[in-house]
Order: structure tokens, then sequence, then C-alpha cells
């Protein structure tokens, strides 16, 4: 071959090539590192998300949902989408993290693995520190939220299966005023076989939750109410009845575990 | 200039191209006979290609790292380019530029062939063996044993992890050794 050194030097010179300056390259590195973190916090939030609802989920409640077992109503109410999001999410990190200078070396296995380790360590301190807590709170505050994934929210807004969520009013002796997630006011019935895990009158102006009969357009008759234990009120406020760790404040129940001696 | 390092000669031509030919005069040869052994274009553009690659990679001068290898640097961004190259020309490679000499070189593992014993039929058809052999597992092994690159650099050129380097060398070899007992040479 000739020599091409000359040829290339003028090649240079005439078309006025200047090197990329240094800071250009250093801001690409540091996006695709901002990135990959970005996306395995994403994929970290959405596996938190996922271990929010599944803990929120009143799952002994299948059988008023009409499922004929606790494994057919998990299987329908599990949170794939979440866990789709962050399969997604940690595949697009892998692809980021593998344009960063020295991405190419580690291999696709050792990486692979690495970002899921690191994607359920995010996870968990997420879970720890109530961050999937909010952001549940913040998603379930929009509307469509409830038709795109089962939620504890959804599950006790059911009348017509006997599951009903609200906030309570004007007690008296024998029923109560009860206004749902959706506005509609309810006359609510209870008897001497109705069960309550507080005193009905200390819970006027809270939120409860009530298994029983839908009786009419606005009749409900109570089997057992109990005090609600979601992290949004039907009004969209938060629930503060729940404290930062997602415990009934001045009961011992679990935030997602509340109705676990339900029958 | 020809004890000063690639490095130093990089970091003078920071701002004065001249100091860039020396850069040149030192690799040119090297990535001209990667492209040609990579390619199937003719002299004259694939000294086309150089020239396109040292622009290349004075222009990305400020990209690279004294960590790295500099000759690593150049070679992946000549890989990059034939890549383009090929993919904007959608035509594979259908001659053959090996010399038999580097047709021999890159079989010797596998197979016990001297050069001097090779008929010049076997040599042509261990060409077209080599020639057959998907693109990913030919560049690796003109790599390693035309280039003679350590797996290392390899890495560095492909920007691919060592385990999927090492598995291209191996079973590119392995496929090219069948090519070659199909087509009738035994060691």
């Amino acid at each position: 071959m000739k020599d091409l050194s000359d040829d290339i030097i003028k090649s240079i010179e005439e078309r006025a090539v200047k090197p990329v300056l240094h800071w250009q390259y250093v801001s690409k590195k540091i996006l695709f590192w901002i990135g990959t973190s970005l996306l395995v916090s994403l994929g970290a939030l959405a596996l938190a998300l996922a271990i929010y609802l599944v803990q929120s989920i009143d799952w002994n409640m299948y059988s008023f949902l009409g499922y004929g077992s606790l494994y057919s109503f998990v299987m329908s109410a599990f949170p794939y989408i979440y866990i789709l999001l962050l399969i997604a999410f940690l595949v697009l990190a892998y692809y980021f993290y593998r344009q960063t200078p020295k991405g190419h070396k580690i291999n696709i296995s050792v990486l692979a693995t690495i970002l899921i380790i690191f994607g359920l360590s995010v996870a968990f301190l997420f879970h720890i520190l109530g961050v999937n807590r909010e952001a549940y709170f913040q998603l379930a505050r929009m509307p469509f939220y409830h038709q795109m994934m089962f939620t504890k929210e959804g599950e006790w807004s059911q009348p017509d299966k006997g599951l009903l969520w609200g906030e309570v009013s004007n007690v008296s002796k024998n029923n109560f005023s009860l206004r749902d997630a959706n506005g509609k006011d309810w006359n609510v019935s209870y008897d001497n076989n109705t069960s309550f895990d507080k005193n009905i009158y200390d819970v006027q102006g809270q939120d409860v939750k009530i298994i029983g009969q839908e009786k009419s357009t606005n009749d409900f008759q109570a089997k057992q109410v109990r005090q609600w234990d979601g992290v949004m009120n039907c009004n969209g406020h938060r629930n503060m009845m729940m404290n930062r760790n997602g415990m009934m404040e001045n009961s011992g129940m679990m935030g997602g575990r509340g109705m676990m001696n339900w029958r | 200039m020809s004890q000063t390092t690639d490095w130093e000669l990089i970091r003078l031509s920071n701002g004065n191209p001249k100091y860039f030919k020396h850069i040149v005069e030192r690799y040119q040869n090297r990535i001209f006979h990667y492209l040609k052994r990579m390619s199937y274009y003719s002299n004259e553009d694939v000294e086309d290609m150089v020239q396109e690659v040292f622009i290349k990679v004075y222009r990305s001068m400020n990209d690279f790292e004294s960590t790295d290898k500099f000759s690593s640097l150049i070679y992946r961004i000549a890989h990059n380019h034939l890549v383009d190259n090929i993919r904007k020309s959608n035509v594979r490679p259908n001659q053959n530029y090996l010399e038999d000499e580097e047709a021999v070189n890159i079989i010797r593992s596998e197979i016990n062939l001297e050069m001097d014993f090779a008929s010049s039929e076997a040599i042509e058809k261990i060409k077209i063996a080599i020639l057959q052999l998907p693109e990913n597992y030919r560049e690796v092994l003109v790599l390693k044993f035309l280039e003679d690159k350590r797996i290392e650099e390899i890495v560095d050129i492909l920007r691919k992890p060592q385990g999927t380097v090492a598995t291209l060398l191996r079973r590119g070899r392995e496929m090219l050794k069948n090519e070659l007992l199909k087509a009738g040479i035994k060691n």
C-alpha cells in the first residue's frame, strides 16, 4: 500500500476536523452511568410496588370474589405488570451499562446477576424506607390505576360481592352512613351478629372495610366491620391511621394483614 | 519521534495534526491489512477506508484513556468502520484476500499442515472454508492468528466479554476444522 499519512493530514486540515472535546465524552459516560442507575432504581421501584401490592391485598377474600381457590386468586391478582416492568428496566440497564467504558468486559451472566442482586437490594431498601408505599399512594389516586391493577382499594369496592369500603358518619344504634370511594352514600345496617374490631362510635369520620351483603342500591347489611388499613382513604387523602411503617395506629393490625382473622 | 510513545504523540496531536502523521505512519499498514483481510474491497477502497479510520481516530482522541492499549483503540475504530461499511453496502464478502501463508496460519493450531507441503488446491479449500465462516468467528480468528492480538485486546477491539470472545474463538476453530475435514484435509 502507498503511504497515506500526508493525504490523511491534508484531509484533516482541509476538512477542518477537530477532536471532539473531552467534556463531551465525559458527559456521555456520566449519562450512561446515570441512565444505568436510574433504570435499576426504576426496576427496583417496580418490584417494591409489586411487593407492596402483594402485601396489601387481603388474599383470604378470594371466596367472596368468586375464586374457587386461593391459588386461582393469586394467579389472577398477581402484579405481573410490575414484574414485567422490572425485567424491562433491568434489560435496559444492562444495555446502558454495556455502553460505559469498561461495560463490555463483564460477562453477560455475571453482569445480569449483579444487576438482579443490586435491583433486589434496592427494592428491599425501598420497601424498608416506605418508598413503595408512597409511590403506591400517588399511583392509587389515579382512577385508571385500579382498573389496570388488582388493588386493595379495588378489592374492597365491590359491594355486589359483599365487600365495601368507605368513610363512616352518622352512627346510630342499628346503622350508620358510609360514603365510598366513588362518592356514593350507603346506609349500612348492623345487628348483634355483626363483629367489630373497634367500637363503631370510635371510627366516625374514619374509613372502614365491611364484609356483608348488598341489600339494595344504597343499602348494605354488615357482617364484619374492620378499620381500613389501606394507604389511601376513600376521599383520596393519606390514611392517617397508618404510621410510617405501614402499621395501624392504636391497633395491633399490620397494614396489609388486617383481615387475617376474617373467615 | 520514533522514541515518542503513542500517548505522547496523541497529546501533541491535540491541536496540531502534524504530530498525528507519526501515529498514521506507525499503524497504517497494520490497519490496511486488517481491513483487507476482513473485507472484499479493492486496495483503493481499503486505502479510502484507512483514511476515514484515521480521521475518526483523530476526532476521537479525547475519548482515549491512557490505561487502554492504544493499538486496540485504533483497531476498534477500524472494526466499527468496517461493520458500518458492510452494513451500508449490504454485500457479504465473496472473494478471499488472504495470502496463502495467512490461510495456513489460521488453521495451523487445528491441523498440522506445513506451508511447504500444502498443495495449492488444499490452500484454496482452506481459504474457502475460512471465507464461509460467519463474520464474527472469522474476525476473532483473524485478530488472534494474523494480527497476533491477545484475548484481552480482542475483548477491547470487539467490545465483547472475554467469555464470548473465547467461545467465538473455540467454536470458530471447531467449525473450521469440521469444514476442512469435510473438504478432505486431514492432519
